[in-house]
């Protein structure tokens, strides 16, 4: 379904990402970890057409998506969140989903039903008068994920949808998270709490300055030598050994 | 009467439809009974003025992008019509749409090139833009006739756009502002107006979610010119003359944004509702005062613009319906 071939990104003389590549199949759920700075959010990036990759293809259903624009890959259904939540804060929530939903959806009527439908899924429902600008930071995560959902992605990419949530936030956002996995929407997931992600994916990638340093399966890589040194560092596996 | 939250979505439709057909008829009737010229003038200039403010707003308000060359605009409105008319004897009623169609296109074109910049960037370029053809204008004098202007044959005629009494100029003028009030609630109100709003609020979040920014800003860029260009026309017709410093001087782009932001920036009534605040005060000053203190009004403008920003940022409109929620309850928008 998405295929990542080759992508490489430099900012300036610092290469970001340098020939990473990745594969998703309908119904996946893949995790991509990896230490700040690894290139994780700029593969989002250049996946969703933010950033343009200076070598290799990505293809999405067959289509090649390397050149294309945001919008246009949105509409062929593949839909991004932000690690840094971006609402529309001067209008309400309702209205944000609605903006989701039409980009399908022709008829005003029929957005406002889905968004509807969306709001009540990610349970948002109760607060869908509020402004963008006055929500917590759950209900940002929460309402990033109800405008991408009602854009109607087949394939959805979450950028640390989990981080800053508490204890109760978090249990949610995994319930949520693992009905959309159960409804055939394939998933590619930033996280940085290693316990939600070996438990919600069925597959995990680890970037480490902008290189895949392993890939597998959640089991194999919590042992992977590379990625705990890349975690740790070499002096934690020398102690160990 | 019931109180506010038990108000239904039957009972605001009907409640919107019986203040609109008021307000319409009020401003249907008031002109025949005021029977004086130097009101009646008054309030063409509002219904002008209110539809010229509401034609920016629907860029600079709805896309969020503030131009300052939509004297531009205008200038192409009045001069395309005019020298249609004077040249080759078409009706400015022809000549009204060749120019919105003609401003449409350098609209257009002004959009595909500037549309890349943002705020501040975008309002220098736009300024530019609208000074550029205000001195195109001034020396191109083998077609616009220069500093010297144009004068409009004076035959009363509805062929030729011209009245001898002000009332059919007050109708079509009020006409204009019921088609711009429309269309600005129609697309505030439709796909296009959500993913404008969706681009003013957060331009990487709305691509994100498909909207397609750089067409919907083209569209409302579109609009917003066309619209400008039909006043021009209704004022080369009402004026019967023009020249470039009436129709195409800088301060007729500051004064629409003048009374935009001051009406509301944004919202359906704001424009119209800063025009029907400013030009009053703009012909009582010039009447009480006459030649005395030229250049008065602009500081009375300059107060009340100061006055508004501090107290109703976001506008008169937009303080209104905080005030009375009635309104809120009526329109939602």
């Amino acid at each position: 379904m998405l295929e990542v071939h080759d992508v490489s990104k430099w900012f300036g003389g610092n290469a970001v990402l340098k020939g990473v590549s990745l594969t998703i199949r309908p119904g996946d759920v893949v995790g991509l970890i990896g230490p700040n700075g690894a290139g994780k959010t700029t593969l989002f990036n250049v996946i969703s057409g933010f950033c343009r990759t200076r070598t290799g293809y990505i293809r999405f259903n067959h289509t090649d998506i390397t050149r294309m624009r945001p919008e246009e890959i949105c509409s062929l259904g593949l839909c991004r969140t932000f690690q840094i939540t971006k609402p529309f804060s001067n209008t309400t929530v309702v209205k944000n989903v609605i903006i989701g939903a039409l980009v399908r959806e022709k008829s005003l009527k029929r957005a406002e039903k889905k968004a509807e439908e969306v709001l009540e899924l990610v349970g948002l429902h109760d607060r869908r008068h509020v402004l963008g600008r006055s929500l917590t930071i759950a209900d940002r995560k929460r309402l990033e994920i109800a405008r991408g959902l009602a854009t109607s992605p087949r394939l959805f990419l979450l950028d640390e949808v989990m981080a800053g949530l508490n204890p109760t936030e978090l249990q949610e956002m995994i319930r949520l998270i693992g009905h959309l996995a159960e409804s055939g929407v394939a998933l590619l997931i930033i996280e940085h709490i290693m316990g939600v992600i070996m438990r919600l994916s069925h597959r995990v990638m680890v970037l480490n300055h902008g290189e895949k340093i392993a890939e597998g399966e959640p089991s194999q890589i919590a042992c992977d030598r590379e990625v705990i040194k890349a975690y740790l560092g070499e002096e934690y596996l020398i102690a160990q050994a | 009467m019931k109180p506010l939250n038990e108000i239904t979505k039957g009972d605001r439709l009907h409640l919107r439809f019986v203040v609109s057909a008021v307000a319409v008829v009020l401003a249907l009737v008031l002109p025949l009974l005021i029977g004086n010229d130097f009101y009646l003038d008054g309030l063409i200039l509002i219904f002008m003025w209110g539809t010229y403010a509401a034609a920016w707003n629907i860029l600079a308000g709805y896309a969020g992008m503030v131009s300052l060359g939509h004297n531009a605009f205008f200038g192409i409105g009045a001069y395309t019509s005019t020298l249609l008319l004077l040249r080759f004897g078409l009706t400015p009623w022809a000549g009204m749409l060749v120019g919105g169609m003609l401003a449409s296109c350098v609209g257009l074109i002004l959009g595909i090139v500037c549309f890349r910049l943002r705020s501040h960037y975008f309002a220098l370029a736009t300024l530019a833009f609208g000074e550029v053809t205000y001195i195109v204008a001034v020396n191109w004098r083998s077609l616009t006739g220069g500093s010297e202007g144009l004068a409009l044959p004076i035959q009363p005629s509805f062929y030729l756009f011209s009245f001898s009494s002000k009332l059919p100029y007050v109708y079509i003028g009020l006409f204009f502002l019921l088609t711009v009030i429309g269309i600005s609630y129609a697309i505030q109100q439709s796909r296009l107006g959500y993913f404008l709003l969706a681009f003013r609020e957060n331009e990487d979040a709305a691509r994100a979610l498909g909207v397609r920014t750089g067409r919907v800003r083209l569209i409302a860029m579109v609009l917003s010119s066309f619209l400008s260009a039909i006043m021009g026309t209704f004022y080369a017709q009402y004026a019967v003359f023009i020249d470039p410093s009436s129709v195409i001087r800088i301060q007729l782009s500051v004064q629409v944004a003048l009374f935009a932001i001051v009406g509301g920036v944004g919202t359906v009534m704001g424009p119209v509702i800063g025009a029907m605040l400013f030009i009053p005060i703009t012909i009582a000053l010039r009447a009480k005062m006459g030649t005395a203190l030229p250049g008065l009004h602009m500081i009375v403008y300059g107060i009340i613009l100061v006055l508004v920003l501090l107290y109703m940022p976001q506008g008169i409109s937009t303080k209104l319906k905080e005030k009375v929620p009635l309104l809120t309850k009526i329109w939602r928008g």
